[in-house]
């Protein structure tokens, strides 16, 4: 446990570390963007003027100080001033964050169940298994910002209630609850569905795949011999038995769905943390690109950590070595 | 009685290839029958087949039928009413046998709430654990967490717990300790007796089967090669697999050496004829397009054998021997057998005429009464003493057996050379592997050498060599042993053993080593002169009989005189 903490800490170190030295590998700078429409340079600010927006964000120090002096202020809960959106880092991905946690959940959540339940299927009937497989390797090979966009003609330009981006209707005010999240449900569901369709297949490969193999198992047919219902065995053995290893990949797909939620929300203009991201990366905005970037990694480090967690807690209580 | 259970020609082909049956036997209720036969025979399948637990790409003919209620085309909902409560099946013990995420308490609540009011289950399942020896407690712990022999007992408990007619065990004991595996036997004997229940055992294990079953079936790649009284089958085996799997086996070979049946290349293994065809050592050219049904023994009607010569033939039978030199009579009344594949030892003191007894059958010595029949006819020693497959002696000196002079080539090859049958090539592969066989060089240097220049265990050997060229039947040896040191005659005496075993000829071992006969010899005969020869069951009862004492008369009265009387 105390190696798997230690481990945890260590990868968390080097990827703060490739965090902050990335960003400012990227060639130019961001006070020649910081002025400018859409990236193009203006001669508007004079070298005095850039000395003092250096020194006003730290930017003038070696890159070694800068590196100690932003693992100091981390530390401290300071994760620095956004200088695109001249607001705290914290702030703006506080804002933005929930959006893309909205998707990602509803994503991952989905998908595992859609996932198992068409594995499910598929145990029952041969032919249907056959069909659900074949289609599943071919959406599983399509990117999600493609399937994105083909939503994006394919329904959202066709279904009048369906809106094309965003994600509430902006300045209209909500009667109730329900009805706004109706609202917000109504946006976010062209991305989660992108989302969906390509997240399911993990899902549906990995527990078809663990379903078939705890089907060889003895015990499967120690439990037809005791006279079990078949849908007793369903669950009782194959379901129960089998899930572990889909649970494991849903943590283990935060990556992966991130990711995909990044260039997603790009997609549909939705507000999350993809569109921060992109904007941070355009303007060089070392410090937002930064604290995305950290707020990332730790979500996706502590999900391999739960998924390691949940692993090593059964096989304990259960007394099962492999 | 009511018959329990009937199986009539049940057969599984599998799409790979393996075919199991047609098989047929009857049970009836509170009979135990054991299913043995190595890995692979068949046993499981059988099983399984039974209660319909096979995959799909198992095709099952044939008919088992319950008390009259036929099993083999029942739908799902019907078996889930017969498993468990009316016949049980247990897995063999393996880590997968159970589901691991579910507490033994909640496994065995699955069966017993399918017949038990919810209230009393806790109460009988903890009785159940009782009954094979376990703590309760262990029904709060999940499979994991339990040793192989708790899991195996466990198993068993899940299989009674609905009180069936009819208990499949499939290898029950395999991981029990010496106790726990007697406690079992004794648990299922138990069950047995009082309660009219079924057992049928499927075991590798001869000592389970002949301490837990009546009956006995042997199996061999999915074909029943024997089957009857577990005692009868044990005591005299009447097919060579039986016989090869009794010879492997230490329960109930408690002292004899443990000779596995030779493992043989498949590779030529006819599809048409007997099953046993590449490890057989009696088998004649018809057995490989021909298979044994299955028929009743002559004389003994509960015995079923598979096998075109009708189970082990006898090889050598003696009858009425008898042996005068001068008026004095030297052997009288001696009735022994050989049977084909056999090791028969001939113990006795001396004087009692084994080495005489040892030439009559080898046709060295004629006797003045009695027939001697080789394969059923009378004996043509001169024809077996020259022909291949026939008979062939090794002395208990080689210096007088073996021509001194000669070259340790020629005195192999001589016996060949005799027949002709040999091109001078083929001679010489074969002396060469008969060497190799015996153990010895083969090298040129070696077989230039003269006998004489050989050490006593050499000689033997090359005597063995000598007798093993014409590929005997039977080989009779006479003291092969006496000559030599104790480490030279244990090697000896596991080089004849391993030929015997790999070239399956029987052997008539003559000595007067009683612990060296019961050894290596399957049946034993005590040879006791003129007084006739009887057959030993248990040799460790006439051990007495070798055990000498001093008589003090006889030497009181000669040496009371010279020897001072010791102070007392």
């Amino acid at each position: 446990m105390l190696k798997k903490i230690i481990l945890f800490i260590c990868t968390f170190m080097v990827i703060y570390t490739f965090n902050f030295f990335i960003p400012r590998l990227m060639p130019g700078d961001p006070f020649s963007y910081t002025s400018s429409v859409s990236g193009e340079d203006i001669d508007g600010i004079s070298e005095a003027d850039l000395e003092t927006m250096k020194a006003y964000y730290g930017l003038d120090r070696p890159i070694g100080a800068q590196f100690i002096n932003t693992i100091s202020s981390n530390l401290n809960g300071d994760f620095g001033q956004s200088i695109h959106y001249k607001k705290s880092v914290i702030e703006v991905i506080g804002e933005r964050l929930p959006w893309t946690l909205v998707i990602m959940i509803s994503t991952l959540v989905s998908s595992l169940l859609l996932g198992v339940s068409l594995a499910l299927v598929g145990l029952r009937r041969k032919k249907m298994d056959g069909l659900i497989y074949t289609t599943a390797t071919l959406l599983s090979e399509i990117p999600a910002f493609l399937i994105g966009i083909l939503l994006l003609f394919l329904v959202a330009a066709q279904v009048k209630f369906i809106p094309l981006s965003g994600n509430v209707t902006p300045f209209k005010s909500f009667a109730s609850w329900p009805a706004y999240w109706f609202d917000v449900f109504i946006h976010a569901l062209l991305p989660i569905t992108a989302m969906v369709i390509i997240t399911t297949p993990i899902f549906y490969f990995t527990a078809r795949g663990s379903f078939l193999n705890v089907l060889k198992k003895t015990y499967v047919l120690n439990a037809k011999g005791k006279g079990l219902s078949e849908k007793q065995i369903r669950y009782k053995y194959i379901v129960l038995n089998g899930i572990f290893p889909v649970i494991t990949r849903f943590f283990l797909s935060v990556g992966a769905c991130l990711g995909g939620t990044i260039l997603i929300e790009n997609v549909f203009a939705y507000p999350g943390l993809g569109k921060i991201l992109q904007e941070g990366v355009m303007y060089r905005d070392y410090v937002l690109i930064q604290g995305v970037f950290l707020i990332s990694s730790l979500m996706v480090l502590t999900a391999s950590f739960i998924a390691d967690l949940i692993n090593e807690g059964l096989k304990k209580t259960r007394g099962i070595n492999q | 009685m009511e018959t329990l259970i009937n199986v009539n020609a049940l057969s599984v082909q599998y799409k790979e290839g393996f075919t199991l049956g047609p098989i047929s036997f009857a049970m009836q209720p509170g009979e135990c029958l054991s299913i043995v036969g190595e890995s692979g025979c068949g046993k499981s399948t059988l099983a399984k087949a039974m209660v319909n637990l096979l995959d799909h790409n198992a095709r099952v003919s044939g008919e088992v039928s319950l008390q009259g209620q036929s099993l083999l085309n029942l739908s799902p909902q019907k078996w889930e009413a017969i498993r468990m409560k009316r016949i049980a099946l247990a897995f063999q013990n393996s880590s997968e046998v159970l589901n691991p995420l579910l507490s033994l308490g909640e496994q065995i609540k699955e069966i017993l709430k399918k017949v038990f009011p919810k209230n009393s289950v806790k109460k009988r399942s903890e009785q159940l654990m009782e009954m094979v020896g376990l703590n309760p407690e262990v029904l709060t712990q999940f499979p994991g967490q339990l040793s192989g022999g708790m899991l195996q007992r466990y198993l068993i408990a899940c299989s009674i717990a609905l009180t069936p007619q009819l208990v499949i065990l499939d290898e029950p004991t395999s991981s029990l300790d010496m106790h726990t595996k007697n406690e079992i036997i004794a648990l299922i004997k138990d069950i047995s007796r009082n309660y009219g229940v079924s057992f049928i055992t499927i075991t590798h294990d001869l000592g389970l089967a002949r301490d837990i079953s009546e009956k006995v079936m042997v199996l061999y790649k999915g074909t029943l090669l024997e089957s009857g009284n577990t005692d009868e089958v044990l005591e005299s085996p009447r097919h060579p697999y039986t016989r090869g799997l009794i010879n492997a086996s230490m329960d109930i070979q408690p002292y004899r050496d443990i000779w596995g049946i030779q493992h043989v290349c498949e590779c030529d293994q006819p599809e048409m004829g007997c099953p046993f065809f590449r490890r057989c050592h009696q088998k004649l050219n018809s057995c490989r397009e021909h298979k044994p049904a299955l028929m009743i023994e002559k004389n003994d009607s509960s015995r079923r054998i598979a096998c075109n010569r009708g189970g082990i033939v006898t090889l050598l039978e003696g009858y009425d021997l008898c042996k005068k030199y001068g008026s004095k009579a030297v052997l009288g009344n001696i009735d022994l057998q050989v049977s084909s594949g056999e090791i028969v030892s001939l113990v006795g003191q001396s004087g009692m005429g084994k080495t005489t007894l040892s030439h009559i059958l080898g046709g060295f010595l004629a006797c003045d009464q009695g027939t001697i029949l080789f394969e059923n006819e009378v004996a043509d020693f001169k024809a077996l003493h020259q022909q291949k497959k026939g008979l062939q002696m090794v002395f208990q000196d080689p210096e007088t057996a073996l021509n001194q002079n000669m070259s340790v080539y020629n005195c192999i090859a001589e016996p060949l050379t005799l027949q002709k049958s040999e091109t001078p090539e083929t001679l010489w592969l074969k002396v060469e592997q008969i060497l190799t066989d015996v153990g010895l060089p083969s090298s040129l240097g070696f077989m230039n050498q003269k006998v004489k220049t050989l050490s006593g265990g050499q000689k033997q050997r090359v005597s063995i060599a000598r007798a093993l060229t014409m590929e005997p039947k039977l080989l009779i040896a006479d003291e092969p042993t006496s000559m030599l040191d104790a480490s030279s005659k244990a090697n000896l005496i596991r080089l004849l053993k391993g030929l015997q075993n790999k070239h399956g000829f029987s052997m008539l071992f003559v000595t007067h080593d009683i612990a060296c006969a019961m050894k290596i010899s399957e049946r034993i005969y005590l040879i006791k002169g003129d007084e006739g020869i009887q057959e030993v069951k248990d040799p460790t009862k006439i051990l007495d009989y070798f055990k000498g004492e001093a008589k003090p008369s006889s030497h009181a009265s000669y040496f009371q005189d010279t020897y001072h009387q010791p102070a007392v």
